[in-house]
């Protein structure tokens, strides 16, 4: 099967048709065993005490606003480099979800980091880098919104994409390049997690949990910027008709 | 999960406002889902009586 059928608009439609209740209930189910392990099985952390539990939603939160990212940029190159009909409206679909995936890694590491840490915020690399991707977020959807004719939004959108990408391997490897306040890497790293199992478990299925969630709002929000599109096309066509 | 332990606050907090959040946005986006969807069953409908007359073969 070739990826590539399914820039066709129609041929998406009909594939998301089918695969949108699957990726919904996925979700929901991944989401709430996550909630579970998290909340009921995982014991508290012999130094953290309960406020561990935060990091089963402040660090999927975190993962799911890089990957969006991520793939907005890849849409970007694929828009530019294969012309997809899909790549813009993708890109420009996932970008209100990475916004809110990159707020809330920013708003719950900073209500985990008031009682660990003694302090709500600080201008440390992980955070501060954090905090620019959700800014680049926001530039992202301001050129969508700033600019009328969608050729031209995505000609800047898809550069703001690409040369904002830069930011997402420095947020990686921040901790490892500076001094951070921040914890090193613990779960993606050469030699294994360094997390004991019962934390790892509720945090692997809340990240998998995260990433088909947005895979479905993706999906959904996709098939919505088809629509629009087509109704765009056709008041043009009605417009110039009358 | 101890609810009596010490910054149980701020877990209670986190949680419950990643709900809010997601909540907020899930239904942001399904409320546009279904506006867009009703528009253009509207412009659709508005349009099909006009492309009907024009392929009659009274009209032709």
């Amino acid at each position: 099967m070739r990826i590539e059928k399914y820039a066709n608009p129609a041929r998406f439609l009909s594939l998301q048709k089918s695969v949108q209740p699957w990726l919904t209930g996925s979700a929901v189910v991944l989401i709430v065993v996550g909630l579970y392990l998290g909340l009921v099985v995982a014991p508290p952390d012999y130094q953290q005490g309960e406020t561990v539990r935060i990091m089963f939603i402040h660090v999927p939160a975190a993962w799911t606003a890089m990957m969006t990212y991520t793939f907005m940029a890849a849409c970007s190159i694929v828009a530019i480099v294969m012309r997809h009909p899909l790549a813009d409206m993708a890109a420009k679909a996932a970008a209100p979800f990475g916004a809110v995936f990159a707020f809330l890694a920013l708003a719950t590491g900073s209500l985990w980091g008031k009682p660990m840490w003694g302090t709500w915020w600080v201008w440390d690399a992980r955070l501060t880098s954090t905090f620019v991707l959700f800014l680049l977020y926001l530039g992202y959807i301001a050129v969508w919104q700033a600019i009328e004719e969608p050729s031209r939004a995505a000609a800047i959108a898809r550069i703001v994409a690409i040369v904002g990408f830069i930011n997402v391997p420095i947020i990686k490897f921040s901790v490892d390049w500076w001094h951070s306040l921040h914890q090193g890497e613990s779960v993606f790293r050469m030699g294994g997690p360094t997390i004991y199992p019962t934390i790892l478990w509720p945090l692997l299925v809340m990240g998998l949990g995260y990433t088909v969630m947005f895979a479905a709002l993706e999906f959904s929000a996709l098939r919505t910027e088809v629509l629009a599109r087509r109704i765009r096309q056709m008041e043009i066509a009605e417009a110039q008709g009358s | 999960m101890d609810l009596t332990a010490a910054h149980s606050g701020y877990v209670f907090a986190a949680y419950g406002l990643t709900f809010v959040v997601l909540g907020f946005t899930i239904w942001l986006h399904v409320r546009r889902a279904r506006r867009t969807a009703a528009r253009l069953a509207g412009l659709e409908a508005r349009q099909a009586p006009r492309r009907r007359t024009t392929t009659t073969r009274e009209d032709a």
